[in-house]
């Protein structure tokens, strides 16, 4: 390792300060890239790099900062040329110098990830990869800075990492309330990027000197990293329209003495310094000692947006995500019923947990596969950690991998195989991992068994460098209804394991009362005994009433709720339920034309006692759907309603599938393929189409958005589909609307196309040869509804 | 932020509300508030008008549509705000979870942006102001014949990505969606100053085109 990095954590060392400020004042024109001038005027580089050195810098930053494949071809130059001068650029200075390291400068990509925007997690990994593979030998270390997205500082340290041995820096940008910009907290970032492994972390740009200080106090509790921080000067001021920095080399000074204080020990400058911000500041710090590190390790887990901590407050971890003994999970994940999946996890979080386990283990599916995608869909809707739940090692390792954060991973056993399969994965992405107390002998009927084999997990796990305190041990809930001193067993193990080991503990609550009438009775007990004995997590369900009671009065009472607030707010309007007294009053009719979903339901299941499924449906439901549509149509009611009644309708067709569990129900007579096209992702139009064309009774297929013509095609043959829904909101999407028909022309043509989307209009629909233009959503149900009457 | 319910209505393609509809919009209006971080960021710079191309700085677009727009500038802001991934996620979250709620959140978020952009414009008034000048209407990339693609040079020029965590996609469109990027020009003119955005759209039939804002 070069000798300035190597006193990483005994001295105080120094970052250089702005480059791209400094290059601006010197005429970088607006929107022209600042590395591009590693080509055009390579001696002011290199003179900025030597007056950084020569005030007291010993780690220079490379100007390779946007290099990235996407920035590079968008300039028409080649990376590798761009990354290779700036690398050589600052060699060049230490040389002049004499003394000084390189860090190769990795920026954010501009794109956003996957499935908020359109770059795909591996395509990230492969775009740094390219920066790293261009400029990693000529540098001493990796800067991965101003990251403002989680999710993409990891793709850019498993690049790092997997295309060289250097040290890893990563600083990110956070806003004054040491938020990410995408949300992400503090803790989150520290979690996930001491899991990943880097050398050293912190936080660089967006705010000064003063508002950094504060933060890196609350950030130095979370981690016990080397903290880097690297301010702008002060925060972006504006005058005569520009922006500027005005605080000055000695307060900036000033200021990072005490953020050292604080905590940092690699300290530099971002926008607005100067060399001389960096003088005055390795005049004053250079002697300052290293700042302490916390002692205390927490075991934490994180998601994109936040963390969360075992050991204090019990953590409730969601368990409804599971196939095991769901009949409609499992139609919703041989169907690829994503949106089932995702209701089941924001139900969850609604309901009180803390994290999602995600358990997608079903034979006949791809279960790698769809546990990313599952992972993917749920990390983009709802902030809380994930529990990765799977027997099988490769969905395991594809999960970590992808996952946005630090995942908790359920889990190993103490055999060997298990351990060794599972331990790798989480020393590489980092992790939380539950060591259940299984032996290749089977489970321990003693709770000694339970803490000896819990002894061989943590003993196994420091061989391959996981600390002890990313292990949590489940003593395994046995059902009492097998055995009499079950519980017993397990509450013993759980307290020694606390006590004997100090590790935290969970628990899968729900089994204890396997075979039991009235479950909830002897489960909501158990989970209060297990709390009262040391349990820190309870995988259980958070949608079971008696559950959440027993969780919250044990929080009330044991000080983890603060002035019973939280119980509070539970259960104070949670008034005795009354039935409102005019559902009952409404007919079926009535109750979908007014859109009110239970109203829909409650009267299908009084009427379905008395007649049949397709008497609802013709007599009831589609004159209703009618009604509605005709008042839409007139601008009696409006979208918001037409769906609601699209909905209440929806209640009311589940029923009668229900009482007929047989497919008398199913009105398709047309099957539709939906898609936003190829290189549009807007589909909230394109979705509420889907629930409605699905309300009216037709089978639908849905692509999702930026689909290519040839999936498309693709659909269609499969599903022998009648007709095609096409959206694009852009005019520049509407080209691949084009291609698409095209496409499905030439290959498909008994099959008719409708288009819809805010830029089209009839006389556009003309030009590129749909069927149809749809200018409302009820639009295209009508023409939906003539073309299945007319195969009819 | 108090948004303008008339708006939201047109958003919604309703011409007058009623009892469901003032219920769902109130909901999503909190929704979106308690979702969304907007920020903004903006760039003085010197432009030249030649018709049909504009210089922006010293990035040259070939738009005749802009031009006009930008007629009698000699300079401009370069303005960009998004409301942040929250709400994003808020319609993902919605679409799975509350269909009928969706197209108001849609039309609350975009009242909002609007909203929003129109109060931190403020700060671009204020230099106007003490320069004797006048702020021409937002001009953005993908109205008229002005480029979508003229996107990155928005992007690049200030610095979109990292100070406000907005991408682009490779077809020139911005994630999160709610989000607005604009050319203001800064005139010493008022003449051209006061039409409303919609009128200098060569959409006709844009169904959001308001007829009385000549």
């Amino acid at each position: 390792m070069n000798e300035i990095l190597s006193k990483l954590g005994k001295e105080i060392l120094f970052f250089d300060g702005a480059m791209g400020t400094i290059l601006q004042s010197k005429g970088l024109q607006p929107g022209e890239a600042p590395e591009l001038w590693n080509l055009r005027r390579p001696e002011e580089i290199c003179g900025i790099h030597a007056s950084y050195l020569e005030a007291g810098a010993q780690i220079i930053k490379a100007n390779t900062f946007g290099a990235n494949p996407f920035k590079c071809k968008e300039n028409g130059v080649s990376l590798q040329e761009v990354v290779t001068a700036g690398m050589r650029l600052a060699r060049k200075a230490v040389e002049q110098v004499g003394r000084g390291a390189v860090a190769l400068d990795i920026g954010p990509s501009g794109k956003l990830l996957e499935p908020l925007g359109d770059l795909p997690f591996e395509d990230a990994i492969s775009a740094f990869a390219e920066m790293v593979k261009a400029g990693a030998h000529l540098a001493d270390c990796i800067l991965i800075e101003t990251m403002n997205d989680l999710y993409e500082a990891k793709a850019a340290v498993l690049a790092a990492k997997e295309n060289s041995s250097l040290p890893i820096f990563v600083t990110m940008t956070f806003d004054e309330d040491g938020k990410l910009l995408t949300g992400g907290s503090l803790q989150a970032a520290a979690a996930v990027l001491e899991g990943l492994g880097v050398t050293a972390m912190g936080m660089n740009c967006g705010l000064g000197p003063r508002q950094m200080a504060g933060l890196i106090k609350e950030l130095r509790q979370y981690t016990t990293l080397p903290l880097i921080v690297n301010p702008n000067a002060g925060l972006p001021k504006e005058k005569d329209g520009l922006t500027y920095f005005d605080v000055g080399p000695e307060e900036f000074s000033q200021t990072m003495e005490e953020i050292v204080k604080s905590g940092a020990c690699v300290i530099g400058g971002c926008c607005g310094t100067t060399p001389e911000h960096i003088r005055q500041t390795t005049a004053l710090c250079a002697s300052l000692p290293c700042p302490a590190v916390p002692a205390e390790k927490r075991t934490v887990v994180a998601s994109g947006m936040q963390a969360v901590e075992f050991g204090g407050a019990p953590v409730i971890i969601g368990e409804r995500i599971n196939p095991t003994g769901k009949s409609r999970f499992k139609q919703a994940l041989r169907e690829n019923d994503l949106p089932y999946i995702m209701s089941e996890g924001i139900a969850q979080q609604d309901a009180g947990a803390h994290l999602l386990d995600v358990n997608v283990g079903l034979p006949e599916i791809d279960e790698p596969e769809m546990m990313c995608r599952v992972v993917g869909e749920l990390q983009a809707v709802s902030p809380l950690p994930l529990q990765i739940d799977t027997a099988d090692p490769e969905t395991m390792a594809r999960a970590m991998r992808m996952y946005n954060g630090k995942a908790l991973v359920n889990s190993v056993t103490a055999k060997e195989a298990s351990m060794r399969a599972i331990f790798p994965l989480v020393q590489k992405y980092g992790g939380v991992v539950i060591g259940l107390t299984i032996t290749e002998e089977g489970i321990p009927e003693s709770a000694e068994g339970r803490v000896q084999a819990a002894k061989r997990i943590l003993d196994t796990a420091v061989e391959y460098g996981i600390a002890r305190h990313n292990i949590i041990i489940d003593p395994l809930t046995m059902a009492v209804s097998a055995g009499q001193d079950a519980a017993l067993v397990t509450l013993e193990a759980l307290r020694r394991i606390r006590q004997e080991l100090g590790v935290c503990t969970s628990l899968g609550i729900s089994n204890v009362s396997f075979g039991l009438p009235q479950r909830d009775n002897i489960t909501s007990a158990f989970f209060l005994m297990a709390l009262e004995n040391g349990l820190n997590a309870a995988i259980m369900n958070p949608k079971s009433a008696a559950m959440m009671q027993a969780y919250r009065a044990f929080c009330a009472l044991s000080a983890y709720d603060e002035n019973c607030m939280a119980y509070i707010e539970a259960y104070t309007q949670a008034a005795p339920a009354v039935a409102p007294a005019q559902s009952h009053s409404y007919t079926l009719q009535e109750a979908i034309e007014k859109g009110l979903k239970e109203a829909a339901s409650q009267a299908a299941e009084q009427l379905i006692q008395t007649k049949t499924g397709l008497e609802l449906i013709d007599g009831e439901i589609v004159p209703a759907l009618d009604v509605v549509g005709q008042k839409f149509e007139k601008k009696a009611l409006f979208l918001p309603q037409l769906l609601m009644s699209a909905e209440a309708a929806k209640a009311a067709f589940e029923v009668i599938k229900n009482h007929l569990g047989s497919q008398e129900s199913e009105q398709s007579k047309l099957t539709i393929v939906i898609a936003t096209v190829k290189g549009d992702v807007h589909d909230i139009g394109k979705n509420i189409v889907k629930v409605l064309l699905e309300n009216y009774g037709f089978h639908v297929i849905d692509l999702g958005k930026d689909v290519p013509p040839e999936a498309v095609l693709e659909a269609v043959k499969k599903e022998n589909a009648g007709l095609v829904g096409l959206s694009a909101l852009m005019t520049t999407t509407v080209a691949s609307m084009k291609d698409t028909i095209s496409l499905l022309r030439a290959e498909v043509p008994q099959c008719k196309i409708m288009v819809g989307g805010a830029v089209l209009t009839q006389e556009y629909a003309d030009r590129i040869g749909a069927d149809f233009y749809g200018p409302d959503a009820m639009a295209s149900v009508r023409y939906a509804s003539q073309l299945a009457e007319s195969l009819s | 932020m108090e948004l303008d319910k008339q708006e939201i209505l047109r958003y919604l393609s309703a011409p007058h509300s009623n009892e469901t509809l003032d219920g769902l919009i109130d909901r999503a209006q909190k929704e979106v508030a308690s979702a969304a971080r907007p920020k903004h960021t903006y760039r003085l710079v010197n432009i030249q008008v030649k018709e049909p191309a504009v210089i922006l700085g010293s990035t040259s677009f070939e738009s005749k549509s802009l031009s006009q727009h930008l007629a009698g500038c000699e300079k401009a802001f370069l303005f960009a705000c998004t409301l942040g991934p929250g709400v994003d996620i808020l319609i993902k979250r919605f679409t799975i979870m509350d269909m009928p709620l969706v197209p108001v959140l849609q039309a609350c978020s975009a009242a909002y942006i609007e909203a929003y952009a129109d109060k931190a414009q403020l700060e671009l008034e204020d230099y106007a102001k003490e320069n004797g000048l006048y702020l021409r209407p937002r001009y953005s990339p993908g109205y008229g014949d002005f480029p979508l693609a003229s996107q990155e040079f928005f992007f690049s020029a200030l610095e979109i990505p990292r100070k406000l965590g907005v991408a682009l996609t490779e077809n020139y469109l911005m994630v999160p969606f709610k989000s607005i990027t604009a050319v203001v020009g800064l005139s010493p003119d008022p003449s051209l100053c006061h039409i409303h955005r919609c009128m200098v759209c060569q959409a006709q039939n844009c169904p959001f085109r308001k007829e009385d804002s000549i």
